[in-house]
């Protein structure tokens, strides 16, 4: 058997860090994860974890106040980003890692036609204005867009939301770029369009063997699109596990947590019933400052298992399983766990 | 969205008034009954007021006042006209510049504005116009541009930092845009209406200025004519000579009233989203 490749896209130590009024804020602190060629990568966690400031990083679009600390390591298909020049750096930025933004009515331009924002992708990366608008109609008509030519001409408020954020994938995907960054691609859309958009990510990603790292706070999207997942927590990775390993046995009290705070639809049938719906499970608390990330187990205050060592001894990243890992004093002396007892 | 404004009356009534004068002033040779500059007779036609022969009647030089505001209109339109074109230039680049610098550039640049504005424009222009000595067309051209865009840079700048700060722009980044294809093609768009409607909105307000200065004899000089020049060739006797000063006055509050009104209906057509609240 020979060595397994190198991946494409290798993180080594990230951090980030924004100066405020109120100090450092260290946003992601030493976030370290591969994403294989063709492999498609979750990231989840709640507002504020630093999973969106983890994929700004990834192509250095954090701007000042903000900075990548000099001890990262981001090494892509080879080379090191945090290296290359402004122009270098650009170069890859579209062509090679693109990105596909939230909300498609802000992330496109009201005052040119869908088509020239995706020709000028082409443009940017030195292609000529015909063969530029040619790929455009022709990467719109890959995405589903019915009659591409015409709808090109469209400006963005003349289409719908599935639409714009198939123009905005259209964007990402005409340079044939080897890793897409999705940063909560389906979190604006109704919900049977979010899974038209995820099948046409999932598809366009098979035709043109495009890794993905897709970003969301919604485990159902990252179930269904991914076969590796990373969980944030507190600007550090909590748990990260094959996407079946992990839904069949989180490790991490806070994947258990999110877990548990999905809805589940045998919790409505239960309330067909008459006698009482079971309340929606939550995780007490919110995410600490990245001001003032605590010593110890960042996630120790919300946690029903914390003790004593919790406060005392950052937890390291324990293996818990095959490619299983998790930041949890549990994974040392599982007896402690606390099971919330269910109502 | 110009459709909008040629629906528009008042827009109408003021573009095609604006128009007119514009044809005025290029056709003056055609259109003037005189030589504006000749001394018809020196004697006989001296403080004319209006009559037949001369509409507006004649100056104590014994030349024909209409013929003179014709051609006036030739020398303060384009006057204006330059002036602000070299003002919406100076202020254009200004504001993109601090807008797309970095904090500390945009702090400076923007200090430097702050003391710019504190200086009253009038102030200034009468202070240059004074020390300059001779001053040519050319050269109150570019006093009155280069002291009337400060504001405009102030607004362009925040009208760049706010499409800056816009998720396309993010998304522009992502996808591999330099600085410069940025700046032409996503910032620039949404500050031209502030640019247009600003820039109409300063033509009038230069149409004043310059009259005011060529009137206090520091701007255009005689014996070329302006609308400023011949009030100021009758402002020693201005009630006995009314005809001078209330013609070429009606002719500026005329084209002033135009252009603003032409601005504020040109700023109400442009998209609102698009334009700051002032």
């Amino acid at each position: 058997m020979t060595a397994p490749p190198a991946p494409l896209l290798a993180v080594r130590a990230l951090r980030t860090t924004f100066e405020t009024d109120a100090g450092l804020a260290v946003a992601v602190d030493g976030v370290s994860f591969d994403v294989g060629a063709g492999e498609a990568v979750g990231l989840v966690g709640e507002s504020g974890c630093g999973k969106s400031v983890t994929a700004l990083s990834l192509l250095r679009l954090v701007r000042p106040p903000g900075a990548i600390d000099t001890g990262s390591e981001i090494r892509f298909d080879g080379g090191d980003l945090l290296a290359l020049d402004a122009d270098a750096i650009r170069r890859v930025r579209g062509a090679r890692i693109s990105m596909i933004f939230q909300e498609p009515m802000t992330a496109l331009n009201p005052v040119h036609p869908v088509g020239d924002q995706v020709a000028e992708v082409v443009r940017a990366h030195g292609g000529g204005a015909r063969d530029a608008r040619e790929r455009a109609v022709e990467m719109l008509r890959l995405t589903g867009i019915p009659d591409p030519a015409v709808r090109a001409r469209q400006y963005p408020h003349q289409l719908s939301g599935g639409m714009r954020q198939r123009v905005m994938i259209a964007m990402a995907l005409v340079m044939h770029p080897a890793l897409v960054i999705a940063d909560e691609p389906t979190t604006a859309l109704d919900v049977t369009v979010q899974a038209q958009i995820l099948d046409l990510l999932a598809d366009l990603r098979a035709r043109l063997g495009t890794a993905l790292l897709l970003i969301t706070h919604d485990l159902g999207v990252i179930a269904e699109s991914t076969s590796r997942v990373i969980v944030m927590y507190a600007g550090e990775i909590v748990e990260e596990a094959p996407v079946t390993a992990l839904f069949a046995a989180p490790h991490h009290p806070y994947t258990r947590g999110l877990m548990a705070a999905i809805p589940r639809l045998d919790d409505a049938r239960a309330a067909d019933g008459g006698a009482r719906r079971p309340r929606l499970a939550d995780i007490p608390g919110s995410v600490p400052p990245a001001t003032a990330w605590p010593a110890g187990c960042r996630f120790r205050a919300r946690c029903a298992s914390a003790w004593d060592r919790c406060a005392a001894e950052h937890p390291p990243l324990y293996r818990v399983g095959e490619r299983h890992v998790s930041r949890c004093h549990l994974a040392d002396e599982p007896g402690r766990r606390v099971v919330a007892s269910t109502p | 969205m110009l459709g909008r404004l040629a629906r528009d009356p008042w827009a109408r009534v003021a573009g095609i008034g604006l128009l007119l004068l514009v044809l005025v002033a290029v056709f003056a040779p055609a259109i003037a009954p005189y030589d504006p500059n000749r001394q018809l007779d020196i004697i006989a036609l001296k403080d004319r007021p209006p009559s037949l022969a001369h509409w507006f009647g004649t100056d104590p030089y014994g030349r024909d006042v209409l013929s003179r505001v014709i051609f006036g209109a030739r020398i303060s339109l384009a006057v204006a006209v330059l002036a602000v074109l070299a003002a919406t230039t100076a202020g254009l680049a200004y504001g993109a510049v601090a807008g797309m610098a970095g904090p500390r550039t945009d702090a400076v640049l923007m200090r430097v504005l702050d003391v710019c504005l504190a200086v009253p424009r009038v102030l200034l222009l009468v202070a240059i116009t004074a020390l300059w000595g001779e001053i040519s067309l050319a050269t109150l051209i570019l006093v009155l541009g280069l002291t009337g865009w400060f504001t405009l840079g102030r607004m362009v700048r925040a009208d760049v930092r706010a499409v800056r700060a816009r998720e396309f722009v993010l998304g522009a980044r992502a996808l591999g845009a330099s600085p410069t294809r940025i700046l032409g093609r996503h910032v620039l768009p949404h500050v031209l209406s502030t640019v247009i409607v600003w820039a109409t909105l300063d033509i009038g307000q230069v149409i004043l200025l310059e009259a005011g200065l060529s009137f206090l004899g520091l701007g255009v000089q005689p014996p070329t004519a302006s609308w400023g020049t011949v009030m100021q060739d009758g402002a020693d006797r201005l009630a006995g000579l009314w005809w001078m000063s209330v013609f070429p006055g009606l002719a500026i509050v005329l084209t002033v009233a135009a252009v603003a009104l032409l601005g504020e209906r040109l700023r109400d057509a442009l998209d609102p989203r698009d334009l700051p609240h002032r």
